[in-house]
Order: structure tokens, then sequence, then C-alpha cells
């Protein structure tokens, strides 16, 4: 069996993750406490890949970012940069797509942190950045958690997204991609180890979430 | 003298709700805001804070202009002298009570009249507790202790007795009482409970239902509004 694919899969989700997380804390306060009437729009763009089916996300990405359009182009022929058949496109794609898995939870947490706390950080005179690092986001554990495990897990899954960007090249091809090949190949021993290696991850992850769920709701009461 | 001059309307479908105070209150002395639920007690604190803005009016301490609509001064919350204590969800729930001490101190140091103050409040005990295993006086009491950090010169309390039964009340009242005799600060004190106002209170301010502001000693304006 080749770990080639399981490699590529957890590399992505790994990155993705991370990556994710770094962005979309800031846009999740901002989501969160913005008081513009425009911060809906934003919210809603960022949330579409939640409802998107993931070719149409899939078509305007290699549509905007593909070889064949000038973005695409600039950046292949300027900076040598592909957002296409290579992991880095891939890593781009997946950070879109997985955007409303880390966003959510983040922005509820935010926003289910008590008033008074808020306004203590405001009275004890602490800048935003002070008051985000020490007390909004250590009080948000299990919605970093659910919002890290949301997008590791999301990403693992993914298939029309990373089909279309990825192709089906060697370092392009996570797991869930190998199986559909095998398939295609008539080779079910070695599509049902990979889909079995998916189960068991997927399984240990749901497990995850259910305990922090189950933790949270323990504290609640 | 600090003077409260202030008003702002709130409006909804159904109404519009104004509040309005108008009061002179006395430095370094234990001041009651007294009135009926919904007259807008908390707002007035708030906007003495600077965490709400007033739509009109002043707020002055001493020779120093907080607010003023005319002279179109709002200073921000970082430059007013103030401390405050919430009703409740005070204290940072991931940090110990020292971390929240030290998160609110000058360079993250517990000041030695502090410690002082801690020593002579028997909290001292309690510094490496959580606030999840103080009880709700504890909590309180801390949370002033937290607002003191700050060195400020006035001190505003948001009904901080409200969750607290008589015995937590009375070792609240005693923790402010020996706040006050070491700092001798301006404090504001919002309760409902005339018997907590009467062991308290120097000064009174009562905000009527109709916007009326009515200032006086505690024995002259409780005994007025029963």
């Amino acid at each position: 069996m080749d770990f080639g694919p399981f490699f590529v899969t957890f590399k992505l989700a790994f990155l993705t993750t991370f990556i994710l997380f770094v962005i979309a804390v800031p846009i999740a306060y901002f989501i969160a406490f913005s008081k513009r009437k425009t911060t809906i729009i934003i919210e809603s763009v960022l949330m579409l890949p939640i409802i998107l089916p993931p070719t149409v996300l899939g078509f305007y990405y290699l549509s905007f970012l593909g070889a064949g359009s000038s973005i695409g182009q600039f950046f292949e022929n300027v900076l040598g940069f592909s957002f296409t058949f290579s992991f880095n496109g891939l890593l781009i794609g997946s950070i879109i797509y997985c955007m409303p898995f880390m966003l959510s939870p983040l922005i509820s947490g935010f926003r289910n942190i008590p008033k008074n706390l808020i306004e203590s950080t405001y009275l004890l005179k602490k800048s935003r950045i002070n008051a985000i690092w020490n007390v909004f986001l250590p009080n948000i554990k299990t919605s970093i958690w659910s919002a890290l495990l949301l997008s590791f897990a999301h990403t693992i899954g993914e298939f029309g997204l990373v089909l279309m960007i990825g192709g089906n090249l060697k370092e392009t091809k996570p797991a869930s991609v190998a199986i559909y090949d095998e398939m295609n190949g008539l080779n079910y021993d070695l599509a049902n180890q990979y889909a079995f290696g998916l189960l068991i991850i997927s399984f240990v992850l749901i497990v995850a979430m259910n305990l922090l769920t189950r933790k949270n709701q323990t504290r609640i009461v | 003298m600090f003077k409260v001059n202030i008003h702002k309307t709130f409006s909804t479908k159904r109404r519009e709700v104004v509040i309005r105070c108008d009061a002179n209150i006395q430095l370094h002395k234990t001041t009651a805001l007294y009135g009926q639920s919904g007259v807008g007690k908390s707002t007035i604190l708030r906007m003495i804070a600077g965490l709400e803005v007033p739509d009109g009016g002043e707020i002055i301490f001493g020779n120093e202009i907080l607010f003023s609509s005319e002279k179109n001064i709002n200073k921000p919350i970082k430059d007013r002298p103030i401390g405050f204590v919430f009703q409740d969800f005070n204290l940072f729930p991931n940090m110990s009570v020292k971390k929240n001490l030290e998160y609110a101190s000058e360079n993250s140091v517990i000041s030695d009249d502090i410690h002082q103050l801690l020593d002579g409040t028997s909290l001292l005990e309690l510094l490496n507790s959580y606030p999840n295993e103080l009880s709700g006086g504890q909590r309180q009491r801390i949370s002033i202790i937290r607002a003191l950090c700050q060195k400020p010169e006035i001190l505003l309390l948001d009904e901080p007795f409200s969750a607290l039964d008589d015995e937590a009340i009375l070792e609240l009242i005693k923790e402010i009482e020996f706040i006050q005799s070491k700092l001798n600060m301006t404090i504001i004190v919002i309760s409902h409970r005339k018997d907590v106002i009467f062991k308290m209170a120097e000064q009174v301010v009562h905000l009527t239902s109709d916007g009326m502001t009515i200032e006086g000693k505690p024995k002259d304006i409780l005994e007025l509004s029963f």
C-alpha cells in the first residue's frame, strides 16, 4: 500500500487548519463585534462554502485562478507559482473551502463571552490585541477546539474540490481521491485500505468532538 | 465636587425612555444611587465610566471634564480615573485571583497597597484560587480589589450586593468601609436595599421615575420614598 495519499491528506489537513486559524481569529473577532451593517455581507461571502457544492467552488477557482485566467498566468509567469495541479494550489482551495467551519465556532465563541468580561478589559485599559490574547481566546477554548477539529475533519473529507484543483498527480492526491482512483482501476482491496484508514480517522475525530461537546455541557450545568 | 448632569434617550418601537441625572456628588464620600428599576441607575454609572455616551450634559470631576456635550469633550475610558465593578462576571475565569490582580496592575506587579488591602480584608489566602472556586461574596470582594489595582479616584459599584446573602453583604460592606478608611475615595454604589444604603452611604442620589433627581442624606431621602 502506498502511504503517499495519507501523507498528502495529513499535510493538507494540518497546514489548512493552522493557516486558517491564524487568518480566522481576527476575521471572527471583527464579524462577532462589528456593528456595521455591511458585515453581514462579508460574513455571508465567507460562509458560502458551507452550502455551495464543492464543484461550484472548484469551477470558479479554476476560472479565476487557473492557468487559463489572467491572474493564474500572471502568478505562473512572474512568480512561478501555480494555483492548480500543485500542493500550494490545493492548500489555497482547501483554506477557502474550510473557512466557514473554522469561522463559525469562533464567531459564536466570541459572541458568547459575557458582556461584562469584555467591558472589564476596557475598564482595565487593555488594548484589543491584549484582551483577545489574554482574556477572550482563553475563555473560548471549547469553541477553538471545535473549530480546529471541524476544519481538520472537513479537509480530510474533501473530494470534489481537491480533484478539480489537484488533478491526478501523486503529490496532490489525498486519500479521498485515491479511493476513487483505485475503484476506477478495480483495485478494491487497495480502495478498501484507504477507505478503512479514513473511516478510523473520521471516527476518532467525531469521538473527540463529542467529548468536547459533553465536557462543555457539563461545565454549563 | 463631582458634577453629573447628563441625559440619554432610548427609543424602542413601543416607547421612549429618557434617563436623566443632575447630581452634585460629594468627593471622598460614599454615595448611593437609588431609584426604581428602569430609571437608568446602571446606565448613569456606565455613562460616568465611559461605557456609554450621553446624549447631552456634562460630567465634571473636580477640575477635570470627563464629558461635555457643549465643549465636545468625551474622554475615552482609559483616560478616566475610574474603577468599575459589575453585578457579576467581573473576574476573568481563565486566571487565578493573583493573575487577575496582576493583569489589572501596572507592569503586572501587585502593589504594596493592594497587598495591604488583601491582608486587611483576609483575602490573601485566596490568591491562588480560581474565580469558580470562590463564593459570590468573595468574587465581588476580589473584583473591588482588582478595580483598585488601577489606582482610580472614583469607584463605581453596580449593584454589587444583588446576588449575595445577608452575611456576604455585611462582609462586603465592611470591606468597602475598610477601603474607604484607607483610600478616601469617591464611591458611587447602586443598591435597591435601603438597609444597605443606610449602613454605608453618606449621601443618596434618588432618581425618580419622572426624571427628577433628589439628593440628600440617607435618612431624609429614604424616608421620603417610603
